[in-house]
């Protein structure tokens, strides 16, 4: 079962030519970039018209704030605009789109591995059905009415995960449409309570699940009641009211940020949660998307997996993986950026933040691939090493805080500031680096602790 | 005294109650569809109930302009079924 078709081109690439007309004519090199990236992704004409054709609805529904009907269908139409609903159409479009592309891709590879197999029955007899959902999302359908179009407007429209859920490929979600895997030969002779087992068990899952929610929306409750920086940081009232004698150096921007990200977190826990408990109440079980609380953690990558997990996991398989995954990671990265960029609707305060994050990403990544030589492995367990991965971590911890103290309270204007600010408080700077380094050796003793329960 | 300042927060707290009843009725709904169809079927009678159930929340979310996303979401099944598995050359 392959996730993504061979790299191989089976045919002159039309790019190519376009490339080199380019190189001639001295064309930018942003469009270079641009026509490279597409280069990248197209691994046959299908992927081309498959990416092509939704970005480019996306970007017309974007530009056009919704694709009026009295610019669709003309002036008659006009009168349809006004019947516009609650929630405007093409906010909830992002995800739509995400979920439409991993239908068709989802569809394309499913083709060309049939092909591949030489024979369909074959490939279907050998298939046991998938149990766990990186098996649901690899493994093909056994028929092609599996992506008819009952499932896939189904699974882009499902009403709970719609508006904000975690986004769910295409076949695991078909895959659970089929319903429950029959249960393993094995139990043949517990058949009655293995088949009660699994619904009790379900539902105690949800209900675990809904406490969860309930926990989280407590504390949201709690943070937004008696603490209100989120609305100190977004009217600046700190910049403000310096000048008039409010304490905002360091400390203070600090606090802000960190509150702020609470916040946040808080927040798309709680909505993110609520659909999933949703979706999980009706029977399909979407991945989890806030994997690790925000301060769990010290670096961008851990910051990737953990904050919005199944819009990574989209853009591994849909993206990193097909342009050639961690063989060609210094370039793909960037093409992904883009995309996540341009998908986010990024203002000028959060691309400095974004670009911030990036720049911090590169010394870690540097960083991570030093650690791993082999020639450290003698000492790898040692606490004189743990102690020097804590110190880099503090570091990292330190950028990461940092760009959100840009991102989310002084904006990029500020930043100049901050940074004199930060300059001027040097007490603050090695008491917070201090806290970063104890709670980066929390954080590996945590993960030790996981890795070992997994193993075991 | 509240902190309500992000707008994303405070629309989604407002139509909290709303969506809880929506989700606790398509909860019920795809637990009983397995019940009243036949087995062999009973992937495409979820699917149908699900986008019946769709199109019902999207017409009430968007109004008229339901119809743009279920003009893309066919568009690109059209297209995808129409290029999907093919190679050039």
């Amino acid at each position: 079962m392959r996730t993504a078709p061979d790299a191989g081109l089976v045919g002159p690439c039309p790019l190519d030519a376009a490339l080199a007309r380019s190189g001639q004519t001295g064309v930018s090199p942003c469009v270079l970039c641009i026509l490279n990236s597409l280069k990248l992704c197209a691994g046959c004409r299908s992927a081309w018209a498959i990416w092509g054709c939704n970005v480019a609805a996306f970007l017309a529904a974007r530009v056009t704030e919704g694709l009026p009907f009295a610019l669709v269908l003309g002036p008659r139409a006009a009168w349809l605009d006004s019947h516009r609903g609650a929630l405007r159409w093409h906010i909830c479009y992002n995800l739509t789109v995400l979920r439409m592309l991993s239908y068709a891709l989802d569809l394309h590879w499913a083709r060309l591995a049939r092909a591949a197999a030489r024979g369909p029955a074959a490939a279907v007899a050998a298939a046991a059905a998938p149990r766990t959902p990186r098996e649901r999302q690899r493994c093909e359908l056994p028929s092609e009415a599996d992506y008819g179009l009952l499932p896939c407007l189904a699974h882009a429209l499902y009403p709970p995960l719609y508006l904000a859920g975690p986004i769910i490929s295409f076949q695991d979600f078909a895959w659970q449409l089929r319903g429950p895997p029959p249960p393993p030969a094995a139990a043949a002779d517990g058949s009655a309570s293995a088949a009660a087992a699994p619904t009790s068990a379900a539902a105690a899952a949800v209900l675990r699940y809904a406490l969860r929610l309930a926990a989280d929306l407590a504390c949201l409750e709690a943070v937004t009641h008696f603490l209100y920086f989120n609305s100190l940081a977004v009217h600046r009232v700190g910049a403000r009211y310096a000048a008039h004698g409010l304490a905002h150096g360091a400390p203070q921007v600090g606090l802000a940020a960190w509150w702020v990200l609470t916040f946040m977190w808080l927040k798309f826990a709680t909505i993110w949660r609520t659909t999933r408990l949703a979706a999980l109440a009706a029977g399909v079980e979407a991945p989890e998307n806030m994997v690790r609380c925000f301060a769990d953690n010290y670096e961008v990558e851990g910051f990737w997996r953990g904050w919005h997990a199944s819009y990574n996991r989209w853009l591994v398989r849909y993206m990193y993986v097909p342009m050639g995954g961690g063989a060609r990671r210094a370039l793909t990265i960037w093409p992904i950026f883009l995309f996540v960029a341009l998908w986010h609707d990024l203002d000028w305060r959060l691309l400095s933040w974004a670009w911030l994050a990036c720049l911090a990403f590169l010394p870690e990544m540097a960083a991570k691939r030093a650690a791993a030589a082999p020639r450290f492995d003698a000492v790898r367990g040692g606490a004189g090493f743990r102690a020097l991965a804590a110190a880099a971590a503090a570091l990292n911890i330190a950028g990461l805080m940092g760009a959100n103290m840009v991102g989310f309270v002084v904006g990029a204007d500020g930043a100049a500031a901050l940074v004199r600010q930060l300059a001027a408080a040097p007490a603050y700077v090695a008491a917070a680096l201090a806290a970063f380094f104890c709670a980066a050796q929390l954080m590996f003793a945590l993960r030790a602790r996981e890795a070992g329960s997994k193993a075991a | 005294m509240q902190d309500l300042s992000d707008t994303q927060w405070r629309e989604f707290r407002a139509a909290l109650p709303a969506l809880g009843a929506a989700f606790a009725a398509f909860a019920a709904l795809a637990r009983a569809v397995p019940r009243w169809a036949p087995p062999r079927r009973a992937a495409t009678a979820r699917a149908a109930a699900y986008v019946a159930f769709a199109a019902a929340f999207l017409l009430h979310l968007h109004g008229a302009f339901a119809l743009h996303v279920f003009a893309l979401v066919a568009a690109n099944r059209a297209l995808a079924r129409a290029v999907a598995g093919r190679r050039y050359g």
